[in-house]
């Protein structure tokens, strides 16, 4: 149940990160009207890069080293799979500088992503000290 | 809730009497932890036995297969398995917060995100534990957030 349920929160995070990319690419370099199956393809590239996020962040806690190097491995595999994608759904061609564009817009997406993990991490973090101190200051 | 204290006949025993329609978690926690801090740990140090109380210990930690509870006092090592001391103190202060650790909450001075996805407690003896990202769940249960 807790695998389904991160999966859904990361399925909305990445699709949101990839229309907001998506949204800035084509603010910055698209000259023509946006497909009618952009919206479907921006939904399964995220459902594809979710299966990806899933298997590659670590559920249980591994030693510090080993998360950096799923991470990369994430990464990686999160280039792959959106150039497939994008060569797919037309949206770069399949050569060095299509991948290369990819990959900076996965990069983006990883950073959103992790950017608003961030701001949910903190107010969880803030909310149970709050709450630690109210329930046990008086045990100090 | 009413409160109240009677004072014992001579020679009685101390006595607690809980007096309710029905035993929600709120009493339910205020029994086992009663009923847990006058149950004594042994824990084991070189040649010495030592009584612990569950209220003294800031952590466990399982380590080899052995399993060792920190103190202010020290670290003794414990002959109960972690799952054991994990359904033991399950409606007490204690938390399993990663695969190898159980806190006691009440330890706990605060919490901060770390950058890998997991998050760090300082407890109030200054001592640094990882909480696994899965667990932060129980945590806010356990406080009722």
């Amino acid at each position: 149940m807790k695998v389904l349920s991160n999966a859904i929160k990361w399925f909305l995070y990445i699709t949101t990160g990839i229309l907001v990319v998506a949204t800035i690419n084509y603010i910055i370099i698209g000259d023509e009207t946006i497909p009618a199956n952009t919206l479907s393809n921006i939904l399964l590239s995220g459902a594809l890069t979710t299966v990806v996020t899933v298997i590659f962040v670590p559920s249980q806690e591994t030693k510090a080293t080993w998360v950096y190097v799923k991470m990369l491995l994430h990464y990686v595999a999160l280039c792959a799979v959106m150039a497939f994608c994008g060569t797919k759904f037309g949206w770069i061609d399949f050569n060095v500088k299509g991948v290369i564009m990819m990959s900076v817009d996965v990069a983006l997406v990883y950073l959103l992503a992790f950017f608003a993990y961030s701001i949910i991490d903190r107010r969880q973090a803030d909310a149970i000290n709050k709450r630690l101190k109210e329930k046990y200051s008086d045990r100090d | 809730m009413k409160i109240t204290i009677e004072m014992p006949k001579p020679g009685e025993e101390d006595e607690i009497i809980v007096r309710c329609a029905s035993l929600d978690d709120k009493l339910m926690n205020l029994i086992y932890s009663l009923k847990s801090d006058q149950d004594k740990l042994t824990g084991y140090i070189e040649d010495r036995i030592v009584k612990l109380s569950p209220k003294d210990i800031y952590y466990f930690e399982s380590v080899d297969n052995k399993v060792f509870a920190y103190t202010a006092k020290g670290t003794y090592e414990v002959h109960k398995k972690l799952y054991e001391i994990e359904e033991e103190y399950t409606h007490t202060d204690y938390l399993r917060i990663s695969k190898s650790i159980i806190v006691n909450v009440a330890k706990i001075a605060y919490i901060k995100p770390i950058f890998n996805g997991r998050f760090e407690a300082q407890l109030k003896n200054e001592e640094k534990i990882i909480i696994s990202r899965q667990y932060v769940l129980d945590l806010k249960k356990k406080l009722g957030i």
